[in-house]
């Protein structure tokens, strides 16, 4: 029952097989095992959002899915959203403009929440960029300006100092 | 470099945004926690903790846990030693006169009672975090309830349940501070308000919780403690006291840390003192 078994992960355009135990979690084995460390564990029980990637393209608590689960699916993981020399994507700019993070904890998770969220929906306003962020705790910012972020990001506003 | 260098005076600075030199590392996934310091061979630590709010401690048989394969080793109050004494004030009591303060600490592990839900009651050393957890259910403690209060009022009367015994009534401190001439302003005042204030339990959240790792080089007789603390040299200066060390025989490194608001500038965290 606990016994490890094969597993092959697609992550971030990559394949990696090992042997886990079938309870191994996804973030752990995204953590752990493959060292991409960029997901973030914080509550452990599906409440804070941080560990949230991308499976098949739509945002996932890793924490609440055992790895095995996620076998045949195509994984996203923060580390995916720079360009391969380190150059932040559009939406990791407006962050960054707009001090949308602090202590940056939780930021991967609302990263991978918002990335689906404004490919779906390129201009969305404040109510619906709020509704989508729901699910993802922020202690240090308020949300406002992750917000603005997402309002830079889809070419809403102009970030402050830039103009 | 001289006070009027251009290149200091043409950058403005004040009231103009600036952007975070940390952000990019952070908002690329590459910034480094505690739990992503990963060491070699690392055993991890969990902590069972008390169901009950208020119990004498019985025997604590963790037998079974033992025998569990992957365990290494479970620690209760009386396995520590004095490494399990009460921790000294972390914030010392305020210099008002006639001050009446009621001193009482924690200890790491509870030791004769557990005096709220959640106390940790032993710690189990595995060699993973679910093998540490599985052991949780291992262990049996013989726990006699005692009686409760949780209305703060009712806690703080002489015939309520003592969280420490030598307290009686709960009562942490008794302060009068007065400040100005109160009958003076009284006498000349158009109206006169009288409140009782009751604060809320304060309760700070960060997003990454509190979390240890340790490292002891043997060779170089030195202990390498990373922290999720928003106080890494008053940490170090702490552990040295209780590990019997000198201040340059350990070191204490806080790497990124997801928030902290104040919860991670205390210390005396039981995994702050066992872990290590």
């Amino acid at each position: 029952m606990t016994e490890p078994r094969p597993i092959t992960l697609h992550v971030n355009g990559r394949d990696h097989t090992d042997e886990v135990e079938p309870r191994l979690l996804l973030s752990d084995f995204l953590r752990h095992r493959l060292r991409l460390t960029g997901t973030h564990v914080g509550c452990e029980h599906g409440v804070c959002g941080a560990c949230t990637i991308l499976l098949d393209g739509e945002p996932v608590r890793s924490c609440l899915t055992f790895a095995h689960q996620a076998a045949g699916h195509e994984i996203t993981t923060v580390e995916n959203l720079a360009g391969p020399d380190g150059t932040l994507n559009s939406l990791q700019q407006a962050f960054r403009q707009a001090h949308a993070l602090q202590c940056g904890y939780c930021t991967p998770g609302i990263l991978m929440t918002l990335t689906p969220f404004f490919a779906e929906n390129p201009k969305p306003d404040e109510s619906e960029i709020r509704d989508a962020l729901s699910g993802n705790l922020c202690r240090c910012t308020g949300y406002q300006n992750i917000v603005d972020a997402v309002l830079i990001a889809t070419g809403q506003i102009t970030a402050k100092g830039t103009t | 470099m001289s006070p009027t260098s251009p290149s200091i005076t043409a950058r403005k600075l004040l009231g103009a945004p600036l952007t975070r030199n940390e952000d990019p590392v952070l908002l690329r996934g590459a910034a480094q926690f505690v739990d992503d310091v990963e060491l070699p061979d690392a055993l991890h630590a969990t902590f069972l903790r008390s169901p009950y709010a208020h119990a004498k401690l019985g025997p604590i048989d963790v037998s079974a846990a033992l025998e569990r394969p992957g365990v290494i080793a479970v620690y209760t109050a009386a396995d520590l030693g004095p490494v399990c004494r009460p921790s000294p004030l972390v914030v010392p009591a305020a210099p008002v006169p006639g001050l009446i303060f009621n001193e009482a600490t924690h200890t790491p592990l509870a030791t004769g009672k557990v005096r709220y839900a959640g106390e940790p009651v032993a710690m189990i050393i595995a060699e993973s975090r679910y093998l540490a957890e599985d052991a949780l259910a291992d262990i049996s403690v013989d726990y006699e309830p005692l009686p409760v209060v949780v209305d703060l009022k009712r806690a703080a009367t002489p015939d309520a349940p003592r969280v420490h015994d030598h307290i009686v009534g709960n009562v942490a401190a008794i302060a009068h501070q007065t400040k100005g001439d109160y009958a003076a302003a009284a006498a000349n005042a158009h109206k006169i308000i009288r409140r009782q204030l009751s604060y809320e339990h304060g309760m700070a959240h960060p997003m990454e919780t509190r979390c240890v790792a340790a490292r002891y080089d043997t060779l170089a007789a030195h202990l390498t403690v990373w922290a999720s603390t928003q106080a890494p040299a008053a940490l170090r200066t702490a552990l040295a006291e209780r590990l019997s060390l000198g201040d340059h025989d350990l070191r204490v490194v806080a790497p990124f840390v997801g928030g902290g608001f104040g919860v991670k500038v205390l210390m005396y965290y039981p995994e702050e003192i066992l872990i290590p």
